[in-house]
C-alpha cells in the first residue's frame, strides 16, 4: 500500500477546520475529565456518545478519540500530583510519579509523561498507518492457548509490581482473581459469589473496584491525617527535564513504546497490560531499577509511553477487524456502528477518508495534547489547587457520577463504598492494591481462555506447549519465576526493601 | 328487568375507568425501560421507537436504561411498576431464552409481564470457518456426523447457543458449544481456524463474510436476508425448523388494562411500519414485523415453550 498517499488523504481530512476543531474539543474535554479524578474516558465517552449522533461520522470519531487519549494524558497529571489514578494505566504512574512530586520534581514528571506519550503516540500512529493491514493478521494467531500463556506471564509479572512483601503481593493478586470470578461463569452458567443478588450476576465492574480502592480509599485515608496528605500543586519545580533526565528517560521511553505498540495490537488485553508490563520490564532491565518506586524517572517514562503507544495501536484491531481491545474501544466501535460504518478490514477501502483521517487526527491530537499539557499545565493544576474541603467532596461526587454512569446502578455505588473501606484497610496493612487490580483484570481472562483452549483441544493439555507462541510465553513466565526466586535477586530485593524501611 | 338493567349499568360503570383510561392514554410522560446499557442494538431500536411514539402521541416518551443481570434487573423493575401503561419494557428475545435457562429470575416472565407488541425482527445466519470445508448446510451436517465440530456461543443460555442447539436438534447432530464473551471473539477464533460454526446476527457477521473470514451457509429464518441475498434459508437447505429469529418487543406490567395495551400496540405498529422505520431497521439488520396484541402474545408463548423444551432436552441451564 502507498503509505504516503494514504497519509495525504488523512491529512486532507484531518486538517479541515471542522475536524481540527472537534479534535481540539475532544482533547480539551478529555484532559479536563482526565485531570478530575474518578471520571475516566469510559464514563465520559458513554455520556457524550448520544451528543455525537448529529455529527458527521468522521468528526464524531475524531472527537471521541480525542477524549480517549486526552483523558489518558490528564490522568497522568492527577496521578503525579494527587496520587490518584483515574484508570488502570495510571495506577503504575502513581508509583514513581507521586514520589517524584514529593521530591519537588512534579513538573519534570509531568513533562516526562507528556514527552514519552508524545513520542509513543507518534510511533504508534506511524505503526498503525504502515502496518494496519498486516498487523491485523497477528491478532488471528492468538487463540485460547496463546492468551492463557500471556496471562500467566502477566500474573507472574504482577508480583514485581509491588514494592512490599512478595507474599502480600501474591495475596493481593489472589484476592483480585477471586473478585474477578464474581458473577455468572461464562462456561457453565453457574453463578459464583453472587450471594443471591441479581446485581452481581454480571460481575463487578472494573470502575467500581478502581474508584473504590484508589479514589475512595485515598479520600478516607486523607481524612485521618490531613497534614500528611500532599498534593504538589504549589511547588511543582521546574518543568523542563535536564540533560541527565533526558539521558535516563530515553531508553525507558523506547522500551515502553515497543511494549505498548506490540501489546496494543492484541485485542482484549493489550491496553491495560502495557503499562504494567513496561513497569515490570523497567524493574528488570533498567540501570536504575533499585530506585524504582522511589521517584525514578524511568517509572514514569516507560509506563506512560507504553500506555500511549498501546492506546494508538489498540485502534488496529478495532478499526481493521472490528474487535475492540478494551471497553473504551468497544464504545468507539459502538459509535462507528451507530454512524452506520461497519467495522472490519473493508473500512480501509470503503471509508478511506474516515480511516486515514482518524489516524492522522490521532497524531494531530497528540500534538494538541502536548500543547495543552506543557504550557497550560498550570491551568490544569489550578483545578487541583482547590482546597481539600471543596476538592474531596467534589472528587467523591465525580467518582460517584463515574461509577453510576457505567451501569446506572445504586448497588454499584454501595459496592464502591465498600471497596473504599477495603482500600483503606489495605493501606493500613501495607498491601498494595495494584496487584489486586491486575489479578482482577487477568484472572477471568486466564480462566476463560484456559477452558476454551481445553474444549477446542478436546482436553489435551499439550496444546499449551504445542502452539509456538504459547510455548514462548510459558518459557518467558518460567524465566520470570526463576529470576524472582534466585538467591541473588532475592538479596537485591531484600536490599531494596531495607532501604525502603 | 330492573335487576338486569342494574347489572348492565354496574358493568358499564366497572368498565368505564378502563375505557376512559385508554381514551386519555397517554396523559402524562411514558417511560420505556431498556434493560441494557446504552449503545447496543436493543438501545438504538428502543430509542427509535420511543421517539416515534412521542411524536405520535404528542407526549414525552423517555428511555430509561436499567441494565444488569442479562436484562433481569430492568425487567423486574417493570414487572413491579404500576400497571397503567406508563412504564413499559423494551426487551429482546433474550427475555424468552433467559426464562428458559434461569430458575431464579427476580420476576415471573409469564405472570408478571404482559406482551404488548412486536418492535422488530432480526435474522441470524449460520457461518462456517476454514476447518470444515463446506459450502452448504447439508455438507456441514455430514461433516458434523463424521468429525467433532465446534460452534461458538455468546455464553450459556444465549440466543446464539439456542440457535446452535436448535440446529443440532433439527439435523440430529452433536456440535459442541464453545463459549465466548461476545460474538466478535468467536468470529476471530473462526478467522484463525480454531472455531467451525457460529450462528450470529447478519449485521454481526457481515464484515467477516465480506473479508472471506467466515462463510455464510444458511439464513436461520423463514425468509432470505436482503444483505446476503444468495444465501438460502435453512428450510431451502433442507432443515426446516432450525429458524431462530431474534426479535425486540414491548411488555407492560400484567394488570395493565387491555384497552391501554391495544392502544400502545397500535402505536408501536404505526411507528415501526413506516418506510423510514424500515430503512432505519435495515441499517441494524432488522425489519418491521407488525403483530396484534394476541399475535405477539402467541409468539412469546410459542418461543418460551420452544426454548424451554430445548433447554431441558439439551440440558442448557444457568444456576
Amino acid at each position: 500500500m502507498d503509505l504516503f498517499g494514504n497519509l495525504l488523504i488523512g491529512f486532507g481530512t484531518a486538517l479541515s477546520l471542522q475536524n481540527l476543531l472537534y479534535a481540539f474539543a475532544g482533547c480539551l474535554l478529555g484532559t479536563l475529565i482526565g485531570v478530575l479524578p474518578g471520571l475516566g474516558p469510559l464514563a465520559t465517552i458513554s455520556m457524550l456518545l448520544p451528543f455525537t449522533f448529529g455529527l458527521d461520522p468522521t468528526a464524531a470519531l475524531i472527537m471521541l478519540a480525542g477524549i480517549y487519549y486526552g483523558a489518558a494524558y490528564g490522568g497522568s497529571t492527577t496521578a503525579i500530583l494527587v496520587n490518584l489514578p483515574g484508570e488502570t494505566s495510571s495506577v503504575v504512574t502513581v508509583l514513581d510519579g507521586y514520589q517524584m512530586a514529593r521530591q519537588g520534581r512534579a513538573g519534570v514528571a509531568i513533562a516526562t509523561a507528556a514527552i514519552g506519550s508524545f513520542f509513543a503516540g507518534c510511533v504508534g500512529t506511524l505503526v498503525l498507518a504502515a502496518f494496519a493491514a498486516p498487523l491485523a493478521s497477528v491478532a488471528f494467531r492468538f487463540g485460547g492457548a496463546e492468551y492463557f500463556s500471556l496471562m500467566v506471564v502477566g500474573l507472574i509479572g504482577a508480583v514485581s509490581l509491588a514494592s512490599g512483601s512478595v507474599l502480600k503481593a501474591i495475596g493481593m493478586i489472589l484476592i483480585g482473581v477471586i473478585l474477578g470470578t464474581v458473577g455468572t461463569d461464562l462456561n457453565s452458567g453457574v453463578q459464583r459469589f453472587t450471594f443471591g443478588t441479581p446485581n452481581l450476576w454480571e460481575g463487578i465492574d472494573f470502575i467500581v473496584i478502581a474508584v473504590g480502592l484508589f479514589a475512595f480509599g485515598e479520600v478516607i485515608a486523607s481524612l485521618e491525617n490531613d497534614a500528611s496528605r500532599e498534593t504538589f500543586t504549589e511547588n511543582m519545580g521546574r518543568l523542563m527535564p535536564n540533560a541527565e533526565d533526558f539521558k535516563r528517560m530515553t531508553p525507558a521511553i523506547l522500551r515502553g513504546t515497543s511494549i505498548g505498540t506490540l501489546l496494543g495490537i492484541l485485542p482484549g488485553a493489550g491496553l491495560s497490560l502495557s503499562s504494567f508490563f513496561s513497569y515490570s520490564l523497567e524493574k528488570k532491565v533498567s540501570r536504575f531499577r533499585s530506585q524504582l518506586g522511589k521517584g525514578a524517572i524511568e517509572g514514569v517514562a516507560g509506563p506512560e509511553s507504553a500506555n500511549n503507544a498501546a492506546a494508538q495501536t489498540a485502534f488496529i484491531p478495532t478499526l481493521t477487524l472490528g474487535i475492540p481491545g478494551s471497553p473504551t474501544m468497544a464504545l468507539m466501535l459502538g459509535a462507528m456502528v451507530m454512524h452506520n460504518i461497519q467495522p472490519g478490514p473493508q473500512v480501509m477501502t470503503s471509508n478511506p477518508d474516515l480511516f486515514w483521517g482518524l489516524i492522522v487526527s490521532m497524531w494531530i491530537g497528540n500534538l494538541i495534547l502536548i500543547i495543552l499539557n506543557l504550557p497550560l499545565v498550570g491551568l490544569w493544576v489550578r483545578l487541583l489547587r482547590i482546597p481539600y474541603g471543596v476538592l474531596y467532596p467534589a472528587i467523591l461526587l465525580f467518582c460517584c457520577l463515574g461509577v453510576y454512569s457505567v451501569q446506572f446502578s445504586t448497588f454499584d455505588l454501595f459496592l464502591a463504598a465498600g471497596f473504599g473501606l477495603a482500600g483503606y484497610a489495605f493501606r493500613k496493612l501495607e498491601c498494595e492494591p495494584a496487584p489486586l487490580v491486575l489479578g482482577f483484570v487477568l484472572g477471568p481472562l486466564l480462566e476463560e481462555n484456559f477452558r476454551r483452549a481445553m474444549v477446542l483441544s478436546q482436553g489435551d493439555f499439550t496444546i499449551f506447549v504445542r502452539e509456538p507462541i504459547s510455548l514462548c510465553f510459558l518459557l518467558l513466565a518460567a524465566v520470570l519465576l526463576v529470576a524472582a526466586t534466585l538467591p541473588k535477586m532475592r538479596r537485591e530485593r531484600d536490599a531494596i526493601l531495607r532501604e525502603e524501611m | 328487568m330492573k335487576r338486569i338493567l342494574g347489572v348492565v349499568l354496574f358493568a358499564c360503570a366497572a368498565l368505564l375507568p378502563g375505557l376512559a383510561a385508554a381514551q386519555d392514554f397517554p396523559s402524562k410522560r411514558v417511560t420505556i425501560v431498556i434493560p441494557f446499557t446504552p449503545a447496543g442494538s436493543n438501545d438504538t431500536i428502543g430509542r427509535y421507537l420511543a421517539d416515534g411514539l412521542a411524536k405520535l402521541w404528542n407526549t414525552p416518551v423517555v428511555v430509561e436504561n436499567r441494565p444488569g443481570a442479562g436484562s433481569a434487573i430492568g425487567s423486574a423493575h417493570v414487572a413491579q411498576s404500576k400497571p397503567d401503561g406508563y412504564t413499559l419494557l423494551f426487551v429482546s428475545g433474550t427475555f424468552t431464552t433467559n426464562a428458559a435457562t434461569q430458575a431464579n429470575l427476580p420476576f415471573d416472565p409469564v405472570k408478571d409481564l404482559k406482551p404488548v407488541g412486536m418492535g422488530a425482527l432480526g435474522q441470524m445466519v449460520i457461518v462456517t470457518g476454514s476447518r470444515v470445508p463446506t459450502s452448504n448446510l447439508a455438507d456441514l451436517v455430514k461433516a458434523a456426523k463424521a468429525q467433532k465440530v465446534f460452534y461458538g456461543t455468546t455464553g450459556v443460555g444465549s440466543s446464539t447457543q439456542f440457535a446452535g442447539e436448535l440446529l443440532n436438534d433439527v439435523a440430529g447432530i452433536k456440535m459442541e458449544p464453545v463459549h465466548y464473551k461476545g460474538g466478535t471473539d468467536a468470529l476471530v477464533d473462526m478467522a484463525g481456524g480454531r472455531l467451525d460454526v457460529y450462528v450470529g446476527t447478519v449485521t454481526q457477521v457481515l464484515s467477516s463474510v465480506a473479508s472471506n473470514k467466515a462463510k455464510p451457509i444458511a439464513i436461520a429464518s423463514k425468509t432470505r436476508s436482503k444483505a446476503l441475498p444468495d444465501v438460502p434459508t435453512v428450510a431451502e437447505a433442507g432443515f426446516a425448523g432450525a429458524e431462530a429469529d431474534i426479535w425486540w418487543g414491548v411488555f407492560a406490567p400484567s394488570g395493565t388494562p387491555d384497552a391501554v395495551v391495544t392502544k400502545i400496540n397500535q402505536g408501536i405498529n404505526k411507528v415501526m411500519a413506516s418506510p423510514e422505520a424500515t430503512e432505519f431497521l435495515a441499517k441494524h439488520g432488522a425489519m418491521p414485523a407488525e403483530m396484534s396484541v394476541s399475535e405477539f402474545g402467541g409468539h412469546v408463548t410459542k418461543e418460551l415453550a420452544k426454548w424451554r423444551e430445548l433447554a431441558v432436552k439439551h440440558n442448557i441451564k444457568a444456576e
